[in-house]
């Protein structure tokens, strides 16, 4: 009797499927953790953006933490997104969902080059860095022609 | 007829760099990442080649001056309807062509005005951006990438339309005249002078146009 309520309740907990179900407790709860997270993504990938096009002198410190949290944000990004959460304020366009194969190709295309930004910045030479903010730019930009509102 | 000088320097000068501008912003916009720095010159390019375009409009030579070529919608129809007359008779613009140089002087005034104020929410913020809240930046940023972007697009297309119309079908060969300045066939009368003090006072206004735009940019 006990080790079939065990495996009854073990059964429950084992589909509850992505951590975004648990993360969550409202869908809005979702829209406003991304949103935010992206506005913080925003403000660091400005200041090392205007060090790669010369605007500001280059710190080396400055631009690993830049990195360090353009990668860390976008670590959690695909998992704040969980079904259902379309509604205003989000920007969401439905495709996220219904084009999900494409949509968790951008996220790991965000992942990849940001974390490919981390390691120019630990090399501290402006050219590679340079070449991975390019490419990290090229990531978010495909990524909100296909997936976002404007 | 020989050839007769209608477009002077400074006109030509200013038709040639608006089209590298807006290629420039159009090619660097696509790039994005470290290319927007670019993106941001070329849109003050051509925000300093419109103010300019437009004092010259005012006091350049004749063929420049809007009073010139901008006629109001009876003299458009009448030309429509005669369209076949000899090209002498409007030897700059003429009344149709007119409508588009103002479209287009207007669409890219409120396309680099806008811009001052955009942000593509990756890296590239306009200069004027911190002056407005972000929501209605980023209400401008939807008008200055959505829309401004569409008409440019579409009245750069119509354009070229135009010039290929004619020299295709009318066999008048308009890229040439912006190039010189010179076209043929063209009455004596309608020729313009121009030399040194001309092209001092040309250079003044764009001058003071790019220092109101640099002036602008570093608020």
């Amino acid at each position: 009797m006990v080790f079939r309520i065990c495996t009854f309740l073990l059964a429950i907990l084992a589909s509850q499927g992505s951590l975004a179900q648990t993360a969550f407790s409202r869908p809005a709860d979702a829209i406003k953790y991304r949103q935010a997270a992206f506005q913080v993504m925003s403000f660091h990938s400005q200041r090392i953006g205007s060090m790669a096009k010369g605007d500001r002198p280059f710190d080396k410190l400055v631009s690993n933490q830049d990195a360090a949290i353009m990668e860390m944000m976008a670590a959690q990004m695909e998992a704040a997104f969980p079904p259902g959460s379309d509604a205003a304020p989000s920007k969401a366009k439905p495709e996220v969902w219904q084009d999900a194969a494409q949509f968790k190709q951008k996220m790991d295309d965000l992942k990849s080059s940001t974390r490919k930004l981390s390691e120019a910045t630990r090399s501290g030479d402006l050219n590679n860095i340079r070449a991975a903010f390019n490419q990290t730019a090229q990531s978010c930009k495909s990524c909100h022609e296909g997936f976002r509102n404007r | 007829m020989s050839k007769v000088r209608i477009w002077d320097l400074p006109t030509r000068l200013f038709h040639w760099l608006l089209v590298l501008a807006i290629s420039g912003a159009l090619v660097t916009q696509y790039l994005g990442g470290t290319a927007m720095a670019w993106h941001f010159r070329f849109g003050y390019l051509a925000l300093s080649l419109v103010g300019f375009r437009v004092i010259w409009g005012l006091i350049g030579t004749r063929h420049a001056r809007f009073a010139s070529f901008v006629r109001g919608p009876s003299v458009i129809l009448a030309y429509l309807r005669g369209r076949t007359a000899p090209d002498e008779a409007t030897p700059g613009h003429n009344p149709l062509g007119a409508l588009s140089v103002l479209a287009m002087l207007a669409v890219v005034l409120l396309q680099t005005g806008s811009g001052l104020f955009a942000s593509d929410d990756i890296a590239a913020q306009g200069p004027l951006a911190k002056f407005v809240d972000q929501g209605l930046s980023e209400q401008i940023s939807t008008l200055h990438a959505q829309v401004g972007a569409n008409v440019i697009y579409a009245l750069v297309g119509l354009h070229l339309c135009a010039i290929a119309y004619y020299r295709l079908r009318r066999r008048i060969n308009l890229i040439w005249p912006m190039v010189s300045g010179d076209k043929a066939p063209a009455k004596a009368s309608d020729a313009v002078n121009e030399g040194w003090g001309l092209w001092a006072r040309a250079l003044i206004c764009f001058l003071a146009c790019a220092a109101t735009v640099g002036y602008l940019t570093s608020l």
